[in-house]
């Protein structure tokens, strides 16, 4: 109400006046505008930028729609387990994914990195890979790269690489193809720092990922479950609370789903193995039965050869009788032959003899033939006769009967009736017939008397006729049993032909058959001969068969029974559900980001706190010069709050100006610097600048309130006093003895102008304290930027030159057929390897209930020779020279960083796991000086009693004597050497990330240092400014201008050196604070500070004070004393 | 030739376009020892010619005699050697230095003049002997500017300087403070110049300077200027 009624009373002139009062204490005006600025924006930008991390990061993450739980199992994850997770509540979205670390071949050499499956569904993926250049994969055989992988590897798109098994197991079982084109760069949520994770093969860690598409795994489970919550899904941002608070939930349910799955899982996995034992043991078996086949068969063989060499003697022997037998029949053939030739003559005589005695039969048989004809012809003369005979009778007979029969008829027919008259008529001619036959009758018989005597003189012949036929009949009858008992003797005689023939023919048989007997023999022996040498080679295969056999049999049987054993053996598989903080990437950006949260806490807080005190004093300064307008106005009849509003509404003004500015500088340019420098750290495509209206507002309001409040408790008072006394000049400070005027002796031994300058010094505490806090800030910071250049810059210098003095450091898998000897002789053979330890190293995780971290177990082979390659001594901390500790077998010897982390003491213990799970606890009995990484140290013993397990050496610390660990190629192109790291290559690489942190940390001090000389020169303005009149005072009494200058000089001199002072102690704090706010897990800061960094600082400071003061000069000497000591009209 | 001449001076002020011409031409002339009297109205140029005189300011033109030397042709240096051996000044309101007791602001100008006076007997001359180590702050304002004369006395000047002395003084404190001028100038043979608006301190001085424009109006001398006791206004 009072402010309105008062603008209207102000109106113009009073506006005007405000306006004018801009322009005629512009200087003022723009330096409460800048120092505002300058302050609001590293407060505004340094606080906006662990945010504005957080929400790139956020904006990244949910884009890629990254994954909120991780589960993983000792088993993997087979179907079973996949279908439980996606079944249990709170699940809105899962991928199975593979992801397995093989070498990636880089020519000369191969390092361990990642292959994690592509989910492939596209927008909807899990983990969705951030395209940097290049193309998804369409085919199988492509893959996606990160981009310092084609830097390292001089590869490019298209090009392809090969990827190689890092231990026993066959690339085979894991990917169907070893060979991929790179068809795309990639950046990946799940690294969003440069940890690729630990590795088992290789030096320990990885170097790259490699996405490929999932077709190519062969693996039989999956390894990895990617999974989206619902209720975590609903969150904005993974840097909340609230996101945690949804995790732990969804975790705790999802271990619930572990409980249930553990058992199950464990027992199927028993279940198969003993089948598959039993599998085996059978096959064990059944190679044993067919061994002992294979003896029977060798065993049968022999006795059917021993068989077929009796035989085969049989056969000769029958042979050797075949000839003998043959032989016989030769001689009784031609024996034969002899006797046949010899009958010959005797038979032929025989046949002469009987042709003779053929002649005179044929002769007597000739006329006998005569007289049969003679014979013959009676004979035929009498059968004439007797035909005529015949034919007579038979006609006799005939009419007999006839003349009988005519009888006979007509008797029968007179008997019948047959008149008798007739009867006597037909007999009449009857009876002369009857008569007639009677005749015929006699007559037939003389004819027959004289044929019965030819008949009888004929018998007489034919008699002597048959006496002769018999007499030539038996001599026919012995020629015949002559020429018979000649033709058989000639049959006999052919036959002996016949069958000596025969014979021969036989014996040709024979002899042909004996010969092809023979031949039959030869074969046979031939056949027996390579039996017995076929027979030979079975057994001898046989034999060296049989021990192979044997030994892989006993091998099989070996297996098999440490599988039972193993099984035996078997813990349940055990589910790590891991939330997104597990992702050491995530892990590592949230730390880096809440690093810069405290950075931004301190030193902007100090920028503001500095900025406050300027404008404020610029403020009193300004509401004191204008006293008497402030008593004009008042007695004008201005009330106190218009009066009041012109002062406020100035320094209101200039802030918000300044405010505004400096917001819009603030969140334009340094979070995007800030992150560009951690951008080299992390991963993250930065897309969104965030506004926070929530920094904006604190900022602005502190800037506004560290102004505008002190401006109006300067206006209160001033508009309070009544006019008259606000129109006398404000009453110069008044002079007062200090405190080191009462210490006499001190006192009076100053000179008269160190007095003055001692009171002088006093007599403005607020400038004082303004001025020494000022300086100190200056010399702190600087000190601070110092410190920690040689905190990070000695600390590569430190881990490898001092600690680690090793210049190489080879990784190396011996091959089956190898020693160590045969390794270390290549070694021994290496011009310029001075010397050399093998030690077993691996990655482990060191774990309390609290917290788990990643660790290097070292095993070391030789203790005695391990000073040579690695210092294990304490950290000096004070003149005293720090404990030095050896590694026996009374315990391991720890890291100083993660000793600390996990609260460890010497005499207290550690909890190691391995990556296979097995755990065990040791006592510390060192804790060494270290930098990078985390190390424990141990000897073969204390390993092998933990862990049942004998550690063999996998890595070699060389030195060189060039330093520069020149390895003859050589030994670089040795299969057995997996890789090589130079110190120098591992130096640099740590040197480039402490680089940015370097880098960002100077960009904090070197803003500092302009604030810093800003105050600085504000502060000597304002001393000039409010001092004007006494100086000019001075100078008309006749200082020259030097004399002047040291008046305010000597003041300024007094204060920079207290200010220097007390700016060591605060830089030394101040570092202290920012190494302990800013290390990064793995990274060990140095606690040394060098001298030089006390001189450097302190000399700066000195250089800022002495230009400040050096372009005060001409203004100091250039005080109008006219103006100056003008009478207040 | 006098101790003090002024020939033809002339100082501009410029702010601006406006150029005020402060004085414009002024010539005068004091003997040594003289008690010298500047008046005028506001704006006439009394002051500027002060400081012209006193080496705190450059004339645009003109001759500043002062004894043998033009204080006019003087660099900064050598007009720091002249204010610093020659000068003693003394303003309205004191200049004194806040944080230096009476003794010290004494001593402070003292000690960079080589033939000095002894700073206790100055300001006992001055009738502060009690007063020594009181700072500005706990002295009345007439004290204070005793303890500026006697700052400006200490140097051993060849003159004084005083601008208005008397201005932010009463009746009677302005009175003792004239007086100690006075006694300078008879009793030291200092030569005295007091630049007032106050005409009835006219008859105190051997000679009197009106001033008016930046121009010199008129000088007249008094061959037997009246004591302080006297004069009364």
């Amino acid at each position: 109400m009072a402010a309105s009624r008062a603008n209207k009373t102000v109106s113009h002139p009073f506006g005007i006046s405000a306006f004018r009062l801009v322009l005629n204490t512009l200087p003022r005006f723009i330096s409460i505008l800048l120092i505002t600025m300058i302050g609001v924006a590293f407060f505004s930008g340094l606080r906006v930028t662990g945010n504005y991390m957080r929400v790139n990061a956020d904006s990244y993450l949910n884009s890629q729609n990254t994954m909120d739980i991780r589960v993983v199992s000792t088993y993997g994850i087979d179907d079973d387990d996949l279908a439980a997770i996606r079944s249990t509540s709170g699940v809105a979205d899962v991928y199975p994914g593979y992801n397995y670390n093989l070498l990636v071949n880089l020519g000369d050499s191969a390092v361990s990195s990642q292959e994690l499956s592509i989910d492939p569904r596209g927008s909807d993926a899990i983990n969705i890979p951030w395209l940097v250049s290049g193309r998804m994969p369409k085919w199988q055989g492509e893959c996606l790269v990160e981009k310092s992988f084609l830097r390292h590897s001089q590869k490019s798109l298209g090009d392809s690489v090969v990827f190689l098994s890092g231990d026993e197991s066959d690339l085979n079982d894991i990917l169907v193809r070893d060979s991929f084109t790179i068809v795309g760069v990639v950046e990946c949520p799940l690294f969003l720092a440069e940890d690729r994770g630990s590795s088992e093969i290789g030096n320990g860690s990885n170097s790259y990922f490699f996405l490929i598409p999932e077709s190519n795994f062969k693996l039989s489970v999956y390894t990895e479950i990617y999974i989206r919550s619902e209720s975590v899904a609903a969150q904005d941002s993974r840097f909340t609370d609230e996101y945690n608070l949804a995790v732990t939930e969804q975790i705790y349910q999802l271990e619930n789903t572990a409980e249930l799955r553990q058992p199950l899982r464990y027992q199927a996995v028993v279940d198969e193995a003993t089948s598959e034992l039993d599998d085996a043991q059978k096959e064990v078996d059944d190679g044993y039965a067919e061994l002992e086949d294979a003896r029977l068969e060798l065993e049968d063989a022999r006795r059917e050869l021993d068989d077929g060499w009796l035989e085969i003697a049989d056969a000769r022997r029958e042979l050797d009788d075949g000839w003998v037998e043959l032989a016989d029949a030769r001689r009784e053939l031609d024996d034969g032959w002899a006797e046949l030739y010899a009958s010959r003559p005797l038979l032929d005589d025989s046949w002469v003899t009987l042709n003779d005695s053929r002649v005179s039969m044929d002769e007597g048989w000739a006329e006998l033939a005569l007289s049969r004809q003679a014979l013959d012809d009676g004979w035929a003369a009498a059968e004439l006769g007797w035909q005529e005979i015949e034919d007579g009778r038979v006609q006799l007979e005939q009419s007999g009967q006839l003349i009988q029969l005519a009888w006979d008829a007509l008797d029968l027919l007179l008997q019948y009736g047959l008149p008798q008259w007739l009867y006597d008529l037909a007999a009449a001619p009857l009876r002369d017939l009857e008569q007639q036959y009677l005749d015929g009758l006699a007559e037939w018989q003389v004819g027959l008397d004289l044929y019965n005597q030819s008949i009888a003189d004929l018998e007489e012949g034919e008699a002597l006729y048959a006496e002769g036929k018999a007499e030539l009949e038996g001599y026919e009858a012995d020629y015949q049993s002559g020429l018979a008992s000649l033709n058989q003797a000639e049959i006999d005689y052919q036959n002996g032909i016949a069958r000596l023939n025969q014979a021969e023919i036989d014996y040709s048989a024979g002899l042909a058959k004996l010969e092809q007997g023979e031949l039959d023999y030869r074969e046979g022996l031939a056949e027996l001969v390579e039996a017995e040498q076929d027979y030979a080679e079975g057994l001898a295969e046989y034999q060296t068969k049989r021990d192979d056999a044997l030994i892989e049999l006993a091998d099989a049987q070996i297996e098999i029974d440490e599988g039972w054993a193993d099984l035996r053996a078997l813990k349940q598989p055990q589910w790590y559900v891991l939330g997104i903080r597990d992702n050491a990437g995530f892990r590592t950006f949230e730390s880096e980001a809440a690093q810069l949260d405290a950075l931004a806490l301190i030193l902007p807080g100090f920028f503001f706190l500095i900025a406050a005190l300027v404008s404020m004093t610029a403020m009193t300064r300004l509401v004191d010069a204008e006293r008497t307008t402030i008593a004009t106005f008042k007695a004008l009849g201005y009330k106190n709050t218009a009066i009041s509003l012109r002062y406020l509404l100035y320094a209101l003004v200039a802030t918000a100006i300044g405010s505004v500015a400096g917001i819009a500088l603030g969140f334009s340019i340094l979070p995007p610097m800030i992150f560009d420098a951690f951008r080299t750290l992390f991963n993250i495509p930065h897309t969104m600048h965030p506004f926070s209206y929530e920094y904006t507002l604190i900022s602005a309001a502190v800037a506004i309130v560290t102004t505008v409040l002190p401006a109006m408790f300067v206006v209160r008072s001033s508009v309070r006093e009544t006019p008259s006394q606000a129109m006398r000049p404000l009453a110069p400070k008044a002079g007062r003895r200090i405190f080191l005027e009462r210490v006499k002796l001190l006192w009076q031994r100053l000179s008269f102008l160190q007095k003055i300058t001692a009171r002088n010094l006093f007599r403005y505490k607020k400038r004082l304290l303004m001025t020494v806090f000022g300086v100190a800030g200056c010399t702190g910071l600087i000190f601070t930027a110092l410190g920690l250049n040689d905190s990070l810059g000695t600390l590569t210098s430190k881990q490898f030159g001092q600690i680690y003095k090793s210049d190489v450091t080879i990784d190396f898998r011996l091959a089956d057929d190898e020693t160590l000897a045969d390794f270390t002789a290549k070694l021994d053979n290496s011009p310029d390897v001075k010397d050399y330890t093998p030690i077993y190293q691996r990655s482990m995780r060191i774990s309390s209930p609290e917290l788990t971290k990643d660790i290097s177990l070292i095993v070391v082979f030789d203790p005695d020779s391990l000073p040579e390659f690695i210092r294990l001594e304490a950290r000096r901390t004070g003149w005293d020279p720090p404990p030095s500790y050896t590694l026996d077998d009374s315990g391991v010897i720890l890291t100083e960083q993660i000793a600390r982390q996990f609260g460890v003491d010497i005499g207290g213990s550690i909890n190691l796991r391995t990556l296979e799970g097995d755990s065990a606890t040791f006592t510390v009995s060192g804790i060494v000086e270290n930098y990078t990484m985390h190390y424990c140290y141990m000897t073969p013993a204390v390993f092998e009693k933990a862990y049942d397990q004998t550690p063999e050496p996998n890595r070699f610390f060389i030195i060189s004597h060039s330093g520069q660990g020149e390895l003859p190629q050589s030994l670089l192109e040795d299969k057995t050497v997996v890789s090589v790291m130079y110190t120098t290559v591992l130096a640099g690489e740590v040197d480039n990330q402490l680089d940015v942190l370097t880098f960002v940390v100077v960009i904090l001090i070197a803003s500092a240092g302009i604030l810093i000389f800003v105050v600085l020169f504000s502060l000597t303005t304002i001393n000039i400014e409010e001092r004007r009149r006494e100086l000019a005072s001075i100078k008309v009494l006749g200082f020259t201008d030097r004399e002047l200058a040291s008046y305010i000089y000597r003041e300024n001199i007094i204060l920079t050196i207290a200010g220097a002072i007390v700016g060591i102690g605060l830089g030394f704090l101040l570092q202290r604070y920012i190494i302990t706010t800013l290390e990064i897990d793995m990274f060990m800061f140095s606690r040394d500070l060098l001298w030089t960094s006390y001189l450097i600082s302190l000399a700066l400071t000195f250089c800022f004070a002495v230009a400040v003061n050096l372009i005060m000069y001409r203004p100091l000497t250039r005080i109008d004393m006219v103006e100056a000591l003008k009478a207040v009209e | 030739m006098a101790f003090i001449q002024l020939i033809d001076v002339v100082k501009e002020y410029r702010s601006g376009d406006l150029a005020i011409r402060a004085a414009d031409g002024i010539d005068f002339q004091i003997e040594q020892g003289e008690l010298a009297i500047v008046v005028g109205p506001s704006g006439a140029g009394k002051s500027t010619v002060l400081n012209i005189l006193g080496g705190m300011d450059t004339a645009d033109s003109g001759q500043v005699w002062v004894g043998d030397k033009d204080v006019a042709t003087f660099d900064r240096h050598q007009l720091t050697a002249y204010r610093r051996n020659d000068v003693g000044f003394v303003f309205q309101f004191y200049n004194l230095i806040p944080n230096l007791t009476a003794l010290e602001n004494v001593e402070l100008a003292a000690q960079i003049c080589s033939d000095h006076r002894d700073a206790v007997e100055t300001l006992q001359m001055v009738g502060l002997g009690e007063r020594l180590d009181n700072f500005p702050s706990q002295l009345s304002g007439g004290e204070q500017q005793r303890v500026a004369i006697a700052r400006a006395l200490a140097k051993n000047p060849l003159m004084l300087l005083c601008d208005e002395p008397t201005g932010a003084l009463d009746y009677n404190t302005g009175r003792v403070v004239l007086d100690l001028l006075q006694r300078a100038s008879r009793e030291q043979n200092i030569t005295v110049v007091i630049v007032t608006h106050n005409l009835a301190l006219k008859t105190m001085a051997n000679r009197v300077i009106q001033l008016g424009n930046g121009k010199v109006q008129s000088v007249e001398t008094n061959l037997h200027p009246a004591s302080i006791e006297t004069i009364d206004w």
